[in-house]
């Protein structure tokens, strides 16, 4: 009797904020821990959100942020009032789907190769130099680019031409654009890119190795059931992040190899606001554009998220 | 006998230069002023990071001489413009700041009439030598035209561009041709660079002219050298944006056919590096190219800018010729033609309504210095026997340290750079810059000679941006500047587009929307006639 | 198999490595003979013109102990932070785990944009020209904190309940028991916030205004852009500039790279070695 009483009884809110002390009081190291970070996300991060509302403002330079005069969606309207808007979005959308579906698994790919090689010396130096082209800025490798894949005076080209005949305009054609970025992303990160998936490679047990040899796997079997398994979380992690960055095209390299003959598949939001906000340093408009492309990365995030979870893969929260 | 004539026409020459230069100043004869009051910090920006602020010989002179120190932020380059947005909307104001692009940048009219910045009419009393050292025309570009046309910035009148194109000397007496001087000359001298080989290597692998497209990249597809031998006016003179007039597609079409006959260099468009033009042309793979402001028409003379030139072309010679002239017109009928020589406001100094009242009257007391004879030497010089060996009057010009003077130990702490942005002025009323063009006095001497010859004639070029309602003529029509100059005119060139593609546009999308430019010139110059 | 890995890895490292030797043979060549033949592959001729000049350039000198201030202050507070913070976000049924974690991953997406940074920055806290001011306010980016949390989640967890039982607290359990086993992890994103100090500018931009206290990749690209914009005509008549500027741009990115290329081959060694058997066996 005196239990079923217990059961049935709806705890009061001073109890429940009572279980609550003593919840947090057991709990205590784990809490304290998370506040340096609270406090730093308080100041650094939070603090100056308020800052979204610029794009729902005329701002003005005596006013301030918060006494400037409010104009509702205006400039959101503006952003998609431009003819090019959907060029640009399409642009975008493509450039991104394409670093997804290409730039995505071949880190995955070396870092699986790179860890079948025993070879520890060829090993070591072959990672090194991988590495390499992640420290060179994106204006030196413009450059470089440029002074290979020319088609007046190219190395690339002038070796294709005594073979073909023709030159191929790498630089200069909306045909080639796209390849042109995912190449040059490909030199510049994939082999940086490997790093996060050979730590987790390395976590993985040798004894499952050990086992699975024994069991009569062959190699390509072992990779494929422990190696890729063994990461799937984490890639499963970085895809929900770049599906998280689809509007985000990167500014700089994007800008270097833009050109008039390619600009119908090489325009992008970045380049695109960046030229047009040259005229006039609009405050309103410029946070509009980011508050824009926020929303849609979230979302796609979201969603990613929720299909991750779906599929029974690690998500990313 | 030809040496005599030389060595006389210099004689001469020095002569009447040495009794024209008498009245320049001479840091060796005239007395530097002195302040004796209190010395006032007043914060200020910089574009360049090569400036020393610690121990800064310059600066310490300036609080000597004005009493004034100078606070110096040095902010970025490239993102100049929104930085100084930035600090101002953040309450975080300079009390004096440069702007490089006032006439085009909104946000100076902005603050302007937000009553951010002074109306330096307001301070003439505290700068007047502002008013001596510039005449009307300079101090236009200060104004906002748009708002009351009151002085809102100190302009900084740099130097004299005598506009001109570089040839290749050699190049025309090994073709047996003249100096082009129409849009035909110049066509078939970019055609015989193209396909003759001038440099008789054997190889195919020079062309005649080098074209950057872009405008926000300092763009030469339109510039006025080439624009003049198509009849193409100023937006003030025709009342017309430039794609609005009758010569551009004559222009189009010239630089079309140029294309097609293999006359232009053929990756012009891709302009990741602003002087890949200067570059071709320096290394000896283009005949002529189209940017005047750093190459001068004295580039024949050996200076700092045309030395890369020598070495890479130990047999080269450059020889400047003018812009382009009317078709049927001769080299004879120049001196009808040859007159742009703009006179360049490299930005204006500002100073903020923030700033308290000694601040004010401490940049006051800066730009009044920066506009005296003294004042523009320290700032561009330095001090004698630190930034510089001695000073020659006569050339304006400074005799640096030479090789062996630079190696002496204890030099390297001479070696400090006068400031940068900060020069208020830099170049005496009426004239060009100071030391430029040539490395010996002989050079300099022929060089400031056809300085002062062409500068009688100048024409200060009327620029559109200042005229009420272009900034925001021009914010709306932002899309379509940007599509023209990355977009359009390049694909018609190369035969992307045809002629009937490129002109439906041009004529049914970009030219009506410029259409109230002649109401924005008819209110500032009257109805055209 | 074996036999495409070694292809595949030593092909794309020779791709990898080439137009970086190439930068190294421009640096040190004179530009005619660049010009002349871009495509050879080893300088028939030196010229150490450009690193002279370019180390005669001051700022590259406090540009490397401004950046070394970075990563040697900046790491170890941004990992300490890290480490920190991703625990107690690893333990699935702790009470305001998924609010935290929520506020964390809005920071990726959402920004105040300028103004309030700067404002924030400069005038509240009063870090305008001071190095702080590009540690403090990016300190703990909420991509690396994920993968922290996602490792640490991935170790077993049966050795932290038997340390639990054993009367260990949470703060003993990470130190000892957690942080052992998280070594890969910790070497590899210490490399990727190292790097990342290293490579920092846009901050610099935002907050430093004094170029004795720009980073070495605020000074190499102010080297780079200045020329770009002719600056050095534009007045300081007195550098002279025989150097070519771009010989002289290969140059400075040599400078300003190599230090961390002679860092990580040591971290990698680090972080691939012995460490993979550190002591996950159950």
């Amino acid at each position: 009797m005196p239990r079923m009483m217990l059961i049935k009884q709806p705890k009061t809110a001073r109890e429940k904020f009572l279980n609550l002390i003593v919840y947090i009081i057991k709990k205590r190291y784990l809490y304290l821990m998370c506040v340096p970070g609270l406090v730093y996300l308080a100041i650094f991060c939070y603090t100056p959100m308020y800052g979204v509302i610029i794009s729902f403002k005329d701002f003005s330079y005596t006013k301030g942020i918060f006494a400037s005069k409010w104009v509702g969606f205006l400039y959101f309207s503006k952003v998609f009032a431009t003819s090019d808007f959907f060029d640009t979005f399409r642009n975008s959308i493509l450039l991104s789907i394409l670093r997804l579906c290409i730039n995505m698994p071949v880190p995955i790919i070396l870092a699986l190769m790179v860890n079948e090689i025993r070879c520890t010396a060829f090993k070591r130096i072959g990672q090194t130099v991988m590495y390499l082209p992640h420290f060179i800025s994106w204006v030196a490798i413009g450059g470089i680019t440029i002074t290979f894949l020319s088609e007046t005076d190219g190395l690339v080209n002038i070796l294709i031409k005594r073979m073909t005949g023709h030159t191929v305009p790498f630089l200069s054609s909306a045909a080639m654009f796209r390849g042109l970025i995912v190449g040059t992303t490909i030199w510049k990160e994939a082999g940086w890119g490997t790093i996060i998936y050979l730590a987790s490679l390395s976590a993985i047990n040798p004894e499952l190795y050990e086992a699975a040899t024994v069991d009569g796997a062959n190699r390509f079997q072992k990779v494929w059931h422990i190696s890729l398994t063994g990461i799937a979380s984490v890639i499963s992690i970085q895809l929900i992040l770049q599906c998280g960055n689809i509007m985000n095209n990167g500014f700089e390299q994007i800008y270097m190899f833009q050109n008039p003959l390619n600009i119908r598949s090489s325009e992008v939001f970045e380049t695109y606001i960046y030229k047009i906000g040259l005229l006039n340093t609009d405050f309103s408009y410029s946070t509009a554009v980011g508050l824009f492309k926020s929303v849609v990365n979230i979302i796609l995030v979201i969603i990613a998220n929720r299909g991750a979870k779906l599929l029974g893969q690690a998500t990313f929260y | 006998m030809k040496k005599t004539f030389v060595t006389l026409m210099a004689l001469l020459l020095v002569l009447a230069l040495g009794s024209s230069a008498l009245a320049v100043y001479d840091p060796a004869v005239s007395e530097p002023s002195a302040w004796d009051g209190e010395v006032t910090t007043i914060t200020v920006t910089d574009r360049l990071p090569g400036i020393q602020l610690e121990n800064n010989p310059i600066l310490k002179e300036l609080e000597k001489r004005i009493g004034v120190k100078l606070d110096i932020s040095v902010l970025d380059a490239a993102q100049y413009n929104s930085l100084i947005a930035s600090q101002i909307a953040a309450g975080d104001i300079p009390d004096m700041f440069y702007l490089w692009d006032n006439s085009s940048n909104v946000n100076f009219q902005k603050w302007a009439k937000e009553g951010l910045i002074w109306n330096l009419e307001e301070l003439a009393d505290k700068i007047p030598n502002a008013f001596t050292w510039l005449n009307e025309n300079d101090l236009a570009y200060g104004r906002v035209p748009s708002l009351d046309n009151g002085l809102y910035g100190l302009p900084r009148m740099q130097q004299l561009t005598p506009d001109a194109i570089p040839y290749r000397g050699d190049w025309l007496k090994k073709l047996d041709m003249e100096v082009p001087v129409t849009a035909d000359d110049l066509f078939e001298y970019c055609v015989a660079v193209s396909t003759q080989d001038p440099d008789g290597n054997g190889v195919d692998d020079t062309w005649g002219i080098f074209v950057t497209q872009l405008g926000d990249k300092g763009g030469g597809l339109l510039d006025k050298n080439i624009r003049e031998g198509f009849g193409i006016e100023p937006e003030t003179i025709a009342y017309k944006v430039i794609p609005a007039q009758e010569g551009f597609m004559d222009l189009m079409d010239w630089y079309h056919d140029l294309y097609e006959a293999g006359g232009i260099y053929p990756e012009f468009y891709l302009d990741g590096d602003v002087y890949a033009d200067q570059a071709a042309f320096k290394t000896g793979k283009v005949g002529c190219f189209i940017k005047t402001a750093s190459l001068d028409h004295t580039m024949q003379y050996r200076s700092n800018a045309t030395n890369e030139f020598y070495q890479n072309n130990p047999d080269g010679e450059v020889v400047a010729g003018y812009p382009l002239q009317p078709a049927g017109t001769t080299a004879a009928d120049a001196e009808n033609y040859f007159h742009y020589i703009t006179m360049s406001c490299w930005g204006v100094f500002c100073i903020s309504k923030n700033a308290s009242e000694e601040a004010v009257d401490a940049a006051c007391r800066f730009l009044n210095f920066g506009c005296t004879e003294e004042g523009v030497h320290l700032l561009n010089n330095g001090i004698e026997g630190i930034n510089y060996k001695s000073w020659d009057p006569v050339l304006r010009s400074k005799v640096g340290f030479t090789q062996e003077e630079k190696e002496e130990p204890g030099h390297e702490e001479r070696l400090i750079n006068a400031l940068s942005y900060l020069m208020v002025q830099q170049s005496w009323p009426n004239y060009g810059k100071l030391t430029f063009g040539g490395n010996t006095p002989e050079e300099k001497a022929e060089y400031m000679k056809r300085y002062n010859e062409l500068n009688h004639g100048f024409i200060v070029y009327d620029n559109i941006d200042t005229y009420p309602g272009y900034a925001d003529l021009k914010t709306k029509n932002a899309e379509l500047t940007t599509k023209l100059n990355d977009e359009m005119m390049v694909q018609y060139i190369v035969g992307g587009i045809t002629r009937e593609e490129f002109t439906d546009w041009l004529y049914n999308v970009y030219c009506p929307a410029w259409e109230e430019v002649e109401e924005i010139v008819a209110a500032v110059r009257g109805p055209k006639e | 198999m074996a036999i495409i890995c070694y292809t595949t890895v030593g092909l794309f490292s020779v791709l990898c490595f080439l137009p970086f030797w190439y930068v190294i043979v421009y640096s040190v060549e004179p530009y005619a003979l660049y010009l002349r033949q871009p495509e050879i592959p080893w300088p028939t001729q030196f010229s150490w013109t450009s690193y002279h000049l370019v180390l005669k350039y001051g700022l590259i000198w406090s540009g490397y102990a401004n950046t070394a201030f970075l990563v040697f202050v900046g790491t170890p507070l941004t990992m300490t932070l890290m480490v920190v913070t991703a625990y107690p976000l690893t333990k699935k049924d702790l009470k305001g785990r998924n609010f935290i974690l929520t506020l964390w991953v809005i920071t990726m997406y959402f920004s105040g944009g300028m103004i309030p940074n700067y404002i924030l920055v400069c005038r509240t806290l009063g870090l305008k020209n001071n190095l702080w001011s590009l540690i403090l306010p990016g300190l703990c980016g909420c991509y690396n904190l994920i993968l922290m949390k996602n490792y640490m989640n991935g170790l077993p967890g049966s050795i932290e309940e038997a340390a639990l039982i054993d009367g260990a607290n949470d703060v003993q359990v990470l130190v000892r028991i957690v942080l052992p086993l998280c070594m890969p992890i910790l070497a590899t994103l210490g490399l990727f916030t190292i790097v990342g100090y290293w490579n920092s500018y846009f901050n610099s931009i935002l907050y430093i205004y004094k170029p004795n206290k720009y980073p070495l990749q605020r000074v190499l690209r102010e080297f780079i852009a200045t020329d770009m914009i002719d600056e050095v005509n534009q007045g300081v008549t007195d550098v002279s500039q025989q150097a070519n500027t771009f010989t002289a741009k290969m140059a400075i990115i040599m400078i300003a790279t190599l230090p961390i290329m002679c860092v990580y081959p040591f971290l990698q060694k680090y972080f691939m070695t012995g460490l993979v058997l550190g002591g996950v066996k159950e």
